[in-house]
């Protein structure tokens, strides 16, 4: 088993009264797309926002390379936020800041001292990742919400952090831009990034997910590799796993072949 | 009468009022320890902003523009209205007595130590009050906080700090302009009813002006803009999830910044009148 890049111990999230996550554990795998699956209001956005760092447990630790979140110094969590990224469901991008002051605000917090035209150029090769070809002077509210949810996706990468966690990335996105995702998410994987992602979309899990927690009225049901969980869940993330297996299995075959007639 | 089972015992009913009536009580301990404990953050991280070089800057300029520049306007038109009213009332009631001379001192206390930092509060309650309470409500809602503390922003260092230090230096700023415009402004609108001349107007406003009626006026419109930042602020962010709790919010901040700024007037009025 690889090294935990984040590991829940015992958590409990309240909200009031209310239990949302009851002493949950589970260890997220350095390096690889971990899914987080369950049904609606079974508690996975919070069980991610207490991963990151967002949501205070009532109980239990949240560690990040063996610290306790909770109990971090200032430093430690400058580094921390330095090192991680979130995707909101919602997009949360800041409305009353135009696009690039939503781009540049994380670069002007971690890398106090990097040249404008630096900041500009990192800023540029994120959206062109994200395909965005609007203004950046303009403000969130002028954009679709899939724009809005891609330029919080640009957000999530210039800093370049080796671990991000994404609530829902393929809501309110089209085909093409869910295809986009997909492909970045595909590269930040091939990078070693470690990535956390909640969502309900079978492909999305069957494509990138080498581990996954299934949670279910705020407790951490199972959690485990993804062919094992799949084995276990069936029906249609069982089909598409089992597809992206024998695709990958076929491109493969494919590149061999291609590289002993060479 | 008799008791039966079906109905709830007068006396578990008074022990049920008991038990609300202390559980009311612990919350609202609980609520005021960690009020007390946000205001307590809130100095300590205003320490450290003047101290860093923070990107929360620009927030503060924007601050001191929205909370003072853009409300000099209604001041001076409030201020002088105010001040030419006491000028009209007082030369024309105090003369009949033979205390025309009292004019001044009646001018002083109502301005400067009393109507300029309340008046110069209610403006900001009403235009910065309301704003900053719904504006950061509204961004706990879209899980715009949230964002900030993602990227490493803390928003009390961010949107508390730059707030809290907008409205108070522009309350210090925006009393002193109605002052400005409460006592010398108003003579201009006194001139169109009674002719007076300017220098005797002038003279006898400074002979009537003494360090605590000028001490007494600043040190009200600090605190004040102390009280409502943090009130606006911290009622703010008691948002949770829904957007209907965003107008609530903005309700209770002006509700609490009156009272909180009617209490501390009286307490500092008479902290004053004793020195």
């Amino acid at each position: 088993m690889s090294e935990s890049a984040i590991r829940l111990e015992d958590v409990t999230v309240l909200f009031g009264d209310y239990e949302v996550v009851s002493n949950s554990t589970v260890s997220f795998p350095q390096g690889q797309v971990s899914l987080i699956i369950g049904k609606a209001g079974s508690g996975k956005s919070t069980l991610l926002k207490a991963a990151a760092g967002l949501v205070v447990p009532e109980q239990g630790h949240v560690l990040f390379a063996g610290n306790d979140l909770a109990r971090m110094s200032h430093t430690e969590n400058m580094a921390f936020r330095k090192a991680s990224s979130f995707v909101f469901q919602d997009s949360a991008l800041w409305a009353n800041q135009s696009i690039y002051n939503n781009l540049n605000l994380p670069l002007a917090v971690h890398e106090p001292g990097l040249p404008k035209s630096q900041a500009d150029a990192r800023i540029r090769e994120v959206v062109r990742r994200v395909g965005y070809n609007e203004s950046l002077a303009i403000r969130p509210a002028e954009l679709s919400s899939g724009e809005q949810k891609m330029i919080s996706f640009a957000r999530a990468l210039v800093l370049d952090p080796s671990l991000i966690f994404l609530d829902e990335p393929d809501a309110s996105l089209d085909e093409e831009a869910v295809e986009r995702v997909l492909e970045i998410l595909k590269e930040c994987k091939r990078a070693g990034k470690t990535i956390i992602i909640v969502s309900h979309n079978t492909r999305l899990i069957a494509e990138l997910a080498d581990f996954i927690c299934v949670v279910a009225d705020g407790k951490m049901v199972s959690s485990g590799p993804t062919d094992q969980i799949a084995q276990m869940l069936g029906g249609e993330l069982l089909k598409r796993v089992r597809a992206v297996h024998e695709r990958d299995a076929a491109i493969d075959a494919a590149i061999d072949a291609g590289s002993g007639g060479a | 009468m008799r008791w039966t089972s079906g109905a709830v015992h007068p006396i578990l009913s008074s022990m049920n009022f008991v038990t609300a009536l202390g559980h009311r009580t612990i919350d609202r301990f609980r609520e005021a320890v960690y009020a007390l404990g946000f205001f307590g953050r809130v100095l300590t991280e205003t320490v450290l902003f003047v101290r860093r070089k923070q990107v929360g800057f620009k927030v503060l300029v924007m601050q001191i523009l929205f909370t003072g520049v853009e409300a000099l306007s209604i001041s001076a038109i409030l201020a002088m209205g105010i001040g030419a009213v006491i000028n009209i009332v007082g030369l024309s009631l105090l003369p009949q007595f033979g205390q025309g001379r009292l004019m001044y001192v009646i001018l002083i206390a109502i301005i400067t130590r009393e109507l300029g930092p309340l008046l110069t509060a209610f403006i900001i309650i009403a235009r910065s009050g309301t704003a900053i309470a719904t504006e950061l409500g509204g961004m706990v809602v879209s899980h715009e906080i949230e964002a900030y503390i993602s990227v490493g922003v803390d928003p009390l260092s961010y949107l508390v700090v730059p707030r809290f230090l907008g409205v108070t230096v522009s309350c210090f700023f925006l009393n002193i302009y109605f002052n400005f415009f409460g006592l010398l402004g108003s003579y201009g609108v006194l001139r169109i009813i009674k002719p007076l001349p300017f220098a005797e107007y002038f003279q006898g406003l400074v002979g009537a002006l003494n360090g605590i009626d000028l001490a007494a006026g600043l040190v009200k419109s600090l605190v004040f803009g102390v009280l409502i930042s943090v009130v606006a602020t911290y009622q703010g962010f008691s948002v949770m999830r829904a957007t209907t709790e965003v107008p609530q919010a903005g309700i209770r901040a002006v509700g609490q910044s009156f009272t909180a700024i009617i209490i501390a007037d009286a307490v500092i009025t008479a902290v004053s009148y004793l020195v």
